[in-house]
């Protein structure tokens, strides 16, 4: 323990939004340090497993390793689906941020989880975090660290409303006085638009791509309103009737076409959300607008249908990617001030 | 405000392209559904009524947005602005530079690790003086130096201290001319006390036991009386211990071997030491109860 001590004393305060598509750490005094894909590579070479590849390099052998390699996502839906494999993943990447430390490091480890996470999920986070060699775990709800990394009003008397879109959930809450007022989340994000983009390409052009192939597509021409510029990119995926690779031009209304059954599952939830909302803190949302943090709020033009969908103003938090990790760093800093209280 | 900064306000110039376009300030709010009073504040460049600057970007950007134009000049502009102007709107944009206000100072490796060497051998240093602390390594067995053992028990020879069969008995009046009878406390070391000290003192102390037995020949004495309870250790000229050990109240020690002798007191203020039938001063330091010193003969 006075071990631990010592060498915290060589560690940094980390912020670690553990997403399922994306881990992102934001050290005290340097921002976000790391961004990496969520995604390790693993060799079993005779029954022995090895890491053979953490974050962008394993993302890169997804879909492309021999039969002795396989690259896991350890999280699904917000969640450890993998507990040794995540625990691995942590320790890579905390070590990847003392690179410059002459010890193991020892850091106080904030991790950011859905709000909706059950006991014994917020467990398996705290207890692989510690495996990883974290001297103090605390957690918070993901839409807090959204909402205070975004520049809200989390500590005053008036509602502020946040949507984080991530990539395996979304998180929906109204804040006020540095809690969370309501909140929802659902299993929708950026791997099920990814999913249905694989779905829509093999039921209309009867060819397979790969899921970064779809969240290539995505990125590049997906949008969420019907009104929106179209745009067109070159796709090349296998034919199933022929089976060699075919390549075909995809347009942005059909990815719209595509993600309609998961965007309506977003609207739909924050809609109810909305419905449930107390008066008071309705008419705040309503007066400020609602904000969009995560991956998915780059999703082009989906500010445009959510502000058609639910008649508030919807905003897009700046930087939106990092609104969570840098949020979990703001809130330690937070909680030295005693403005927050944290569970450490 | 010079007229250079104001043409670079972005309220005011999204306010110019709108009205260029001929889209009144309503149909935008009905588009961006943002409160008609706040669009006014943002044309007005009045940030500090519309609320927290990630509204104010925001707004930024869907107004632009629904002009038509690209927003990353007009934000590019509200942060220059506010930059300059921080206290009007109170904007941190980046919060990497809102952490550096919270900046705790880390105390570095390099300089670390040398510091707790430093105080470890320092303090390593400061404990070997202190008496209390120091164990008596291999010192020597202690000798029998109680002078006021009883008259009878010494006479009866049941004295722990066996007889040195190499000190010759007749040695003991020779001593009375040596040195020893020039000692200023007759009172304490009487002549057969003074012998069975000798003896004691060879027998129990096996390397000085040569030492004591040249107190003949002329070597130096020293004898210390102890009115408090004290930790002693004696070296000789060559630095072989004469003697370690803790005595107690009313104990006197005679020592013989050669000056100067190296002596350490634990409880320098309860003794009272000669050399030679010198009287040495052994007033500790202030606020110190040790005393190491080298006395001459």
């Amino acid at each position: 323990m006075l071990f631990k001590r010592l060498k915290g004393l060589f560690s940094n305060d980390l912020s670690i939004d553990l997403g399922t598509a994306n881990t992102l750490i934001y050290v005290r005094d340097r921002g976000i340090v790391l961004n990496e894909p969520s995604v390790v590579a693993i060799r079993n070479h005779n029954g022995q497993k090895s890491v053979e590849a953490v974050g962008h390099a394993a993302k890169r052998m997804l879909g492309r390793t021999p039969g002795s390699i396989t690259a896991i996502r350890p999280l699904k839906d917000g969640v450890i689906a993998d507990f040794q494999v995540t625990e691995k993943m942590l320790q890579h990447f905390i070590k990847k941020v003392h690179e410059n430390s002459w010890f193991q490091p020892s850091p106080r480890v904030l991790v950011c989880v859905p709000c909706l996470s059950t006991e014994v999920e917020k467990r398996a986070i705290r207890e692989s975090a510690i495996g990883a060699g974290a001297r103090e775990v605390g957690l918070i709800e993901e839409p807090m660290a959204a909402a205070i990394g975004a520049g809200l009003n989390v500590d005053e008397a008036a509602g502020s409303m946040v949507v984080d879109i991530g990539g395996g959930t979304t998180e929906i809450a109204i804040i006020s006085l540095n809690g969370v007022v309501l909140s929802d989340s659902v299993r929708i994000g950026g791997d099920r638009f990814d999913e249905a983009i694989v779905n829509y390409v093999r039921r209309k052009y009867g060819s397979v791509i790969g899921e970064a192939t779809a969240e290539r597509i995505k990125k590049e021409i997906g949008c969420a309103y019907a009104g929106s510029e179209v745009l067109e990119i070159d796709v090349r995926g296998r034919n199933l009737a022929e089976g060699v690779p075919r390549s075909f031009t995809l347009n942005s209304d059909e990815v719209l076409e595509a993600l309609q059954e998961p965007l309506s599952g977003v609207v739909q939830a924050i809609k109810s959300t909305l419905e449930q909302s107390p008066p008071e803190l309705a008419s705040d949302i309503a007066e400020s607008g609602l904000v969009l943090t995560g991956g998915g709020a780059l999703l082009r033009d989906l500010d445009r249908l959510l502000t058609e969908e639910t008649g508030l103003p919807v905003l897009v938090a700046e930087d939106p990617l990092t609104c969570v990790a840098r949020g979990g760093g703001m809130a330690m800093e937070m909680e030295e001030s005693k403005r927050i209280a944290l569970s450490f | 405000m010079s007229e250079s900064q104001d043409a670079w306000r972005p309220g005011e110039q999204l306010r110019k392209l709108r009205e260029e376009a001929n889209i009144s300030l309503d149909s935008i709010a009905k588009e961006t559904l943002i409160p008609f009073n706040k669009l006014q504040c943002l044309e007005a460049d009045e940030y500090s009524k519309i609320g927290k600057p990630v509204f104010v970007i925001a707004y930024i950007r869907k107004y632009a947005k629904s002009l038509g134009i690209n927003s990353d000049p007009f934000v590019e502009q509200l942060k220059l602005h506010t930059g300059v102007e921080n206290s009007e709107v109170g904007i941190a944009v980046d919060a990497r530079e809102t952490t550096k206000r919270f900046k705790a100072p880390k105390i570095p490796a390099l300089v670390l690790i040398p510091a707790l060497i430093l105080l470890w051998l320092l303090s390593a240093w400061f404990l070997k003086d202190e008496p209390e602390d120091v164990l008596p390594v291999s010192a020597p067995s202690p000798a029998e130096t109680v002078v006021d053992r009883p008259a009878a028990e010494a006479e009866s020879g049941t004295s722990k201290a066996p007889t040195n069969p190499d000190i010759d008995q007749p040695a003991a009046p020779e001593s009375t001319d040596s040195p020893l009878s020039e000692f200023s406390e007759p009172e304490i070391v009487e002549e057969q006390e003074v012998e069975e000290q000798e003896d004691s003192v060879e027998a129990y102390i096996d390397e000085p036991a040569e030492t004591t037995t040249s107190v003949g020949e002329g070597d130096d004495i020293l004898v210390i009386s102890f009115f408090e309870e004290c930790w002693v250790e004696v070296k000789d000229a060559n630095g072989a211990v004469i003697f370690a050990q803790l005595q107690n109240a009313g104990d006197n020690l005679r020592l013989s071997g050669e000056a100067p002798f190296n002596v350490m007191l634990g409880n320098a203020r309860g003794v009272d030491l000669l050399v030679n039938g010198r009287r040495i001063s052994t007033e500790p330091p202030a606020g110190r109860r040790t005393l190491k010193f080298d006395v001459g003969p």
